[in-house]
């Protein structure tokens, strides 16, 4: 067997011996190794170097400068984020999961609102003119709690947010740490979610009320209202009130149980015919001087704020406003219905 | 065959030219003829050729230096004269350079032929571990390294393409 493998062994070295190898192989194989060393140069350098510089360099461009416009910093974008995420949370579906959502979200956001009235001091009917002018409740949410951080009144916020200025470069620029307005929005979102009854205020004009079953609904609140054996039922509680009710949801119930109805106190005066000049105009009233140079403010309902007809009560403007109103227990005017607003033109301003 | 001198492996791997071009030289032959012996045509097994050379300095930083060389550059020509024959699955048995190549050489011409003959009827796999074993000399552990297959069934796989080998010599004869 070993005579054979050296037969075998001694054949092949004896076939092969007439073979050789080019030197020029040599040279085929350094040129491509110095080609691969090329290449691997080029694709480390980019790979390796250039590209996380690149990022790198945007990276830190974005976070120093506002790249991103109104979003502001890369940094602010986050914040926005962040903002923005915890705000959803305290609307998320998700939690009234099994319950009548719209029913919930109404609730909700009229628990929302009372909240917001209690924890930060927000006059309601502040909050209903940012709700008039934001309908979404997580941004009314942000405005009044970032207000309040910033120290700046809502109305400043307001108009930052219609320039499409992102919450994160607002809080940056004043200065506000968005941990802390997170925090103000887990606390409203804890209470949102872990209270068992839901005690807030419902406003309005009283549209129907059955005094057989004492429920009652308001203008804007979709949720039947009911009248206990313990509530005290104003006398002067009819369709057309305006009134100011503090109920209490348990959840068990298709209606809210009314805790006090305030049935606030106003003078009809019914509808008027004004003639005047627009002296001041703001948010939520105007001031005119009638031709008997008496002015009178006139406060604008909730209602007719989201109206476009008042656009044209600019100051400086002399108008014939048909309204309908009645005066509150303040001794206010306040415009519930517009009936027309014309605008007098410019020759009969010169004559006047 | 014996090994190259350790210290010019060491200072081919820290890409010393002069090393390089001598580790070339010395199994320059010895990687050609590896791959002729499987390829049996001299245009390609010079591409094999090549080739391994190229993988070796390119992968000879990765070489452990308390091993042998020879396997680990057997192991390159075999992955290599595999990967080669896999690509071109054409018809080799018509080649005869290596017919010519004996004509011109020797003496004993017709001895060589009909054993060349023979080698050739082999299939790739025993052409293969016929030269692991007897050209390139490795031990038998070596070749089942390589080969990934255990020792014994080497060692049955050489005796059977031996056995083959032999009786086609007969028979040609």
């Amino acid at each position: 067997m070993m005579h054979e493998d050296q037969e075998i062994r001694d054949f092949l070295h004896t076939s092969l011996d007439p073979i050789h190898a080019h030197d020029s192989i040599y040279t085929k194989v350094m040129l491509r190794l110095q080609g691969n060393n090329k290449k691997s140069w080029s694709f480390y350098f980019y790979l390796k170097r250039i590209i996380p510089l690149t990022l790198v360099l945007v990276l830190m461009t974005g976070i120093v400068f506002p790249v991103f416009g109104s979003e502001g910093t890369l940094i602010d974008i986050y914040n926005s984020y962040k903002v923005q995420r915890n705000l959803n949370s305290l609307t998320d579906p998700n939690h009234t999961q099994g319950e009548n959502t719209y029913r919930s979200s109404s609730i909700g956001s009229f628990y929302l609102s009372t909240l917001l009235e209690k924890e930060y001091g927000i006059e309601p009917g502040s909050l209903l003119q940012f709700k008039a002018q934001n309908p979404d409740d997580r941004e009314t949410v942000a405005l009044i709690v970032i207000s309040k951080l910033s120290h700046q009144t809502p109305e400043t916020l307001l108009n930052l947010r219609k320039q499409n200025i992102s919450w994160g470069r607002i809080m940056a620029f004043y200065q506000i740490n968005p941990r802390e307005a997170i925090n103000h929005f887990l606390s409203l979102r804890f209470k949102i979610r872990e209270s068992q009854e839901k005690r807030f205020f419902v406003r309005g004009e009283v549209d129907s009320i059955n005094d057989n079953t004492g429920i009652f609904y308001i203008s804007g609140f979709p949720i039947p209202i009911q009248i206990t054996i313990d509530t005290e039922k104003p006398q002067n509680l009819g369709v057309g009130s305006i009134v100011a009710a503090e109920v209490v949801d348990y959840g068990d119930s298709q209606n809210v149980q009314a805790l006090q109805i305030k049935v606030l106190q106003e003078e009809s005066i019914g509808f008027a015919v004004l003639r005047g000049e627009v002296l001041e105009r703001d948010e939520n009233s105007i001031l005119l001087l009638l031709r008997d140079k008496r002015k009178i403010k006139i406060q604008l309902s909730p209602r007719i704020m989201n109206q476009a007809s008042q656009i044209f009560l600019r100051s400086g403007l002399l108008v014939h406003v048909e309204v309908s109103i009645k005066k509150n227990i303040d001794g206010n005017y306040v415009a519930y219905r517009w009936g027309k607003i014309v605008a007098i033109p410019q020759f009969q301003r010169r004559i006047k | 065959m014996e090994e190259i001198n350790k210290d010019v492996i060491e200072q081919a791997k820290n890409g010393d030219e002069r090393s390089m071009s001598e580790l070339f030289q010395y199994y320059k032959d010895y990687v050609m003829r590896s791959s002729f012996l499987y390829l049996h045509r001299m245009e390609e097994a010079e591409d094999v050729t090549e080739n391994v050379f190229f993988k070796v300095f390119t992968n000879l930083k990765s070489f452990n230096m308390d091993k042998d060389f020879r396997p680990w550059l057997s192991r390159i020509i075999t992955n290599e004269c595999h990967n080669y024959f896999k690509k071109n699955r054409g018809d080799y048995s018509n080649s005869d350079d290596m017919i010519d190549l004996m004509a011109s050489q020797d003496s004993s011409f017709e001895t060589v032929k009909l054993i060349q003959d023979c080698f050739k009827q082999l299939s790739p796999s025993e052409r293969e571990i016929l030269s692991l074993r007897f050209y390139q000399e490795l031990t038998i552990e070596e070749v089942s390294n390589i080969l990934h297959i255990n020792v014994p069934n080497v060692k049955v796989k050489i005796h059977r393409s031996l056995k083959k080998l032999k009786e086609l010599v007969k028979n040609d004869a």
